[in-house]
């Protein structure tokens, strides 16, 4: 009996698109707004705990209480922290329908600003090519490189990437 | 104090996320007779001799598995079509252009596909076309560049 080879396996090609709108809710908003158009990274402050909540949000997650929109529960930090995690892009993922790589080559950061507590954290880039080994966690102080303010479009993009101070 | 006012902040998304997914046996079978031999395959199930173009696994009405191949002429009749005029960046093709349902001769389903060499406005349900295949193919349905007049 002829051996029936088993076909080749063939692979269909689709593409899924997704286009749709996401409201900031007004704690994003002002946040956003007073990033673009006073330069500044504001956070909201837990009236129970006391803790910085950032990205402000209506409600502790702790504490389950509500932060009034008021001018005592929010917090201006500064730009400037202290590095606590770096990451090192080494491989980008390829998007398989711009045939453009995803995401950029700066190495990626989690910042604990200061002017809150310990939970003043944001995530964002470091300057692109810099000496990874020399940026030690706990450590290194860095300062944000703010866009000109004609450029800031209210994203967290408005910050450039964080750059490495002396201090 | 009171604060200061600010408008409500809207983003938009975009999301662009490509994928590949297994064709299957016998659709995969049908893929590579379009990319090897320009040749246009169909199954006939064995129950109520209804003939799949494109080829499909199962008859979806008897349920049958389908593994009884024929060979389909390229030339049919189309069914219906639509003509597309805005454009969007995931169309294969550059609008305006159209597309239709093709019932190719010895088929008894219909293959969609696009129309080419023709006048959009001359386009008639009820013509003849013929299937114009690609210089390269590489395993897709778009091997089969459009269908054509005839």
């Amino acid at each position: 009996m002829e051996e029936k080879a088993a076909p080749e396996a063939i692979g269909v090609d689709s593409v899924y698109r997704a286009r749709f709108q996401m409201a900031a809710g007004h704690y994003l908003s002002r946040f956003y707004t007073r990033l673009k158009e006073r330069g500044e990274i504001w956070a909201v402050k837990c009236p129970k705990c006391n803790r910085t909540i950032i990205p402000p949000r209506i409600v502790c997650g702790f504490c389950k209480v509500k932060i009034e929109d008021t001018e005592e529960n929010w917090l201006k930090l500064s730009d400037k922290g202290t590095v606590l995690q770096r990451f090192v892009i080494t491989d980008h993922e390829i998007n398989r329908v711009t045939k453009e790589p995803v995401g950029d080559d700066n190495p990626n950061t989690f910042i604990l600003l200061d002017g809150g507590d310990e939970f003043a954290i944001i995530g964002h880039l470091l300057e692109e090519g810099i000496d990874i080994d020399k940026v030690e966690t706990g450590k290194t102080r860095v300062q944000a490189v703010w866009r000109p303010k004609e450029e800031r479009v209210g994203k967290m993009r408005d910050i450039k990437y964080f750059q490495v101070i002396e201090e | 104090m009171a604060l200061e006012k600010v408008e409500p902040l809207v983003t938009e998304y975009d999301v662009l996320l490509g994928f590949t997914t297994y064709a299957g046996p016998i659709r995969s079978k049908f893929l590579i007779e379009l990319r090897d031999n320009k040749r246009i395959t169909g199954t006939r199930c064995p129950a109520c001799h209804q003939v799949y173009v494109p080829a499909k696994p199962n008859c979806i009405k008897c349920q049958a598995s389908l593994d009884e191949w024929v060979n389909v002429s390229d030339k049919g009749t189309l069914v219906t079509y639509a003509v597309v005029r805005s454009p969007d960046p995931l169309y294969p093709k550059e609008a305006p252009f159209a597309y239709g349902i093709i019932k190719l001769a010895d088929a008894d389903t219909g293959i969609v596909h696009f129309l080419g060499e023709t006048d959009l406005e001359k386009i008639k349900t009820g013509m003849r076309v013929q299937a114009v295949f690609k210089e390269e193919r590489t395993g897709s349905i778009l091997d089969i560049d459009y269908f054509k007049p005839i």
